[in-house]
């Protein structure tokens, strides 16, 4: 087998073997679950049918496995192509990406947990023998929250120079501190990310115009473009946690939105959003 | 609204695409098993960043898919698996096994034959690993099962897995509602009393709680041993290898924990071989 150096992700449907436990014998249940399990393997681009994702998973080495009712994500950090973009960057983009797919997901109304780490990796079909997936798995279960925990090795490895780049870029937003009980760690600030990330695509006029207006026009036209796009996700992310206020019947899954409901109200106010006008109350 | 500037970042997120609709999935009554590597993740941890440890782990685990059929070669196993609608998942160090307690195959060989042949064809995987230095742990279940695409949906698959925790000796424990549907199963009126084998296959631990049944691999493999021709060599080398095993595992535990399963083990072993196999000299294992 093979060894490299790579960043794995180890990503579940949050409370799925409870919920399938619970439907157990009623069908129309568990088929509604399947479609969980769609949405993490399409927004996880399992099998993708998309050209240019095809070919950025072979430019970043991007090996996606599914398995009963979770993903397994692995970036090879030994042999990603471009060879100029070092393994910081890397990273960077392959939390980016892990990100993305957890919006997206959120977006089809699909709550994940996970765990992430960077270390040695092999594949060979099914056989997968990994430390780093041993660490993404075990630093899953370190909460019941619905968010991606990323171990203390891998920041130990990105934090130094992240805070180098603090200054100038977003960086800092790519991970957020937890403490639950004694344990404290970080996990993917996928809401931050969201923000950061929107761009203007959805605008296919202003993206058709995008190399023939000055280097002002883009920028307003990015800027407009963003701001619709955060927005938009600012709404979108509230009524999800709203209509997860509405469905969660247990106590735990109530703590659980809870927390989610703290989390939007932190960043829109880090985050200089209206706050009275899009701060989240459930009631 | 009033955002702050925005900074991005390469590979922005480009509005999702509707999700794709399927078909719903279908749900058939299936046999479930869910079975692993005993501590597989502290000898992960153990092996660190030694490549040569690493793949050694991978050995055994394509040892265990060998030999729980995952991926058969055979034609047939392979028609086998067809004709049972038996599915063999396997990932990293587990093996998930589906067997359709509906399929025509069942109609013919009846519940109660079908699931005791599955929980005898365990007990054989089970006992060449372990002569192997693999010590499994599992758990077993009944109920609903869908696989397609790579996405399965189980209760009894999940359960199964919850199962395989509790078991605490490296066996394949059953669950209480399997063991209580093999108790009361219609079919067994079809025998007469003394020619009911249902639970000879099988054995309780009841020394602590949770007490279950588990399936008894030495008695299953052993007893196979004694069909061959010539039996006796075969059965004094499963036995000999099964010692060593136990013995190279005790010895080479980091922890009392550990070590108290390779006590149970060898007291399994002792007794198996006494009631079962060749009780010679040399044959019971003392722990030292």
């Amino acid at each position: 087998m093979h060894f490299s150096d790579c960043l794995v992700g180890f990503i579940e449907v949050s409370g799925f073997k409870d919920a399938v436990k619970e439907a157990d014998k009623d069908i129309p249940a568990l088929q509604k679950l399947e479609s969980d399990l769609v949405s993490l393997q399409e927004r996880f681009h399992f099998k993708p049918t998309d050209q240019f994702i095809g070919q950025l998973q072979r430019t970043l080495n991007q090996k996606v496995l599914a398995f009963a009712d979770y993903i397994v994500v692995s970036i090879d950090l030994d042999t990603a192509q471009p060879n100029d973009i070092d393994e910081f960057h890397l990273i960077l983009i392959g939390l980016t990406l892990f990100a993305q797919a957890q919006i997206q997901c959120l977006l089809d109304g699909t709550s994940l947990v996970g765990g992430i780490d960077q270390d040695l990796w092999a594949c060979e079909e099914n056989l997968v023998i990994s430390p780093a997936m041993v660490n993404a798995y075990a630093a899953k279960d370190l909460t019941k929250l619905p968010i991606i925990v990323l171990t203390n090795k891998l920041l130990s490895q990105i934090a130094d120079k992240a805070c180098q780049l603090a200054g100038n870029d977003g960086v800092l937003k790519l991970w957020r501190q937890h403490s639950e009980g004694d344990n404290s760690f970080y996990f993917l600030d996928y809401f931050s990310l969201g923000l950061i990330h929107w761009q203007f695509y959805d605008d296919s006029k202003a993206l058709h115009r995008y190399g023939m207006v000055s280097r002002q026009e883009i920028e307003d036209l990015k800027d407009k473009g963003w701001n619709k796009c955060a927005l938009r996700w600012i709404v979108d992310h509230a009524s999800n946690i709203e209509q997860a206020w509405q469905s969660a019947e247990y106590m735990k899954n109530k703590q659980s939105v809870l927390w989610l409901q703290r989390y939007h109200n932190e960043s829109i106010q880090e985050w200089g959003v209206d706050v009275d006008r899009h701060l989240l109350k459930l009631s | 609204m009033n955002i702050i500037s925005s900074q991005r970042w390469p590979g922005g997120i480009a509005p999702a695409r509707p999700r794709t609709t399927v078909q719903p999935a279908t749900f058939h009554h299936y046999l479930s098993a869910f079975i692993d590597i005993l501590g597989f993740t502290p000898k992960i941890a153990q092996a660190g960043s030694s490549v040569e440890k690493l793949t050694k782990i991978a050995d055994s685990v394509r040892t265990i898919q060998e030999e729980f059929e995952h991926n058969p070669a055979d034609d047939l196993t392979k028609g086998a698996h067809e004709a049972l609608n038996k599915e063999v998942l396997a990932f990293s160090d587990c093996v998930l096994i589906g067997t359709d307690l509906g399929s025509s195959t069942a109609d013919v060989m009846g519940g109660l034959d079908l699931i005791l042949a599955e929980l005898n064809s365990f007990g054989i995987a089970q006992a060449c690993c372990v002569v192997k230095n693999i010590f499994l742990r599992g758990g077993v279940d009944m109920g609903l099962w869908s696989y397609r695409q790579d996405r399965l949906v189980s209760p009894a698959a999940i359960r199964a897995y919850e199962w395989e925790r509790d078991v605490t000796n490296p066996v394949i424990g059953l669950s209480v509602s399997l063991a209580m549907h093999l108790h009361q199963h219609e079919d067994r009126r079809h025998y007469n009393r003394k020619a009911d084998n249902t639970f000879e296959i099988l054995a309780c631990q009841d020394q602590w709680e949770p007490h279950y049944w588990y399936i008894d691999y030495a008695r299953i493999y052993l007893s196979l041993l004694r069909a061959e021709l010539e039996p006796e060599n075969f059965v004094r080398d499963w036995q000999a290898r099964h010692k060593l095993a136990i013995e190279t595992g005790y010895q080479t535990a980091s922890d009392e924990r550990t070590r108290d399963k390779y006590r149970w083990l060898a007291e399994y072993h002792n007794q198996s071989v006494k009631t079962y196999g060749i009780d010679e000299t040399g044959y019971q294992i003392i722990l030292r």
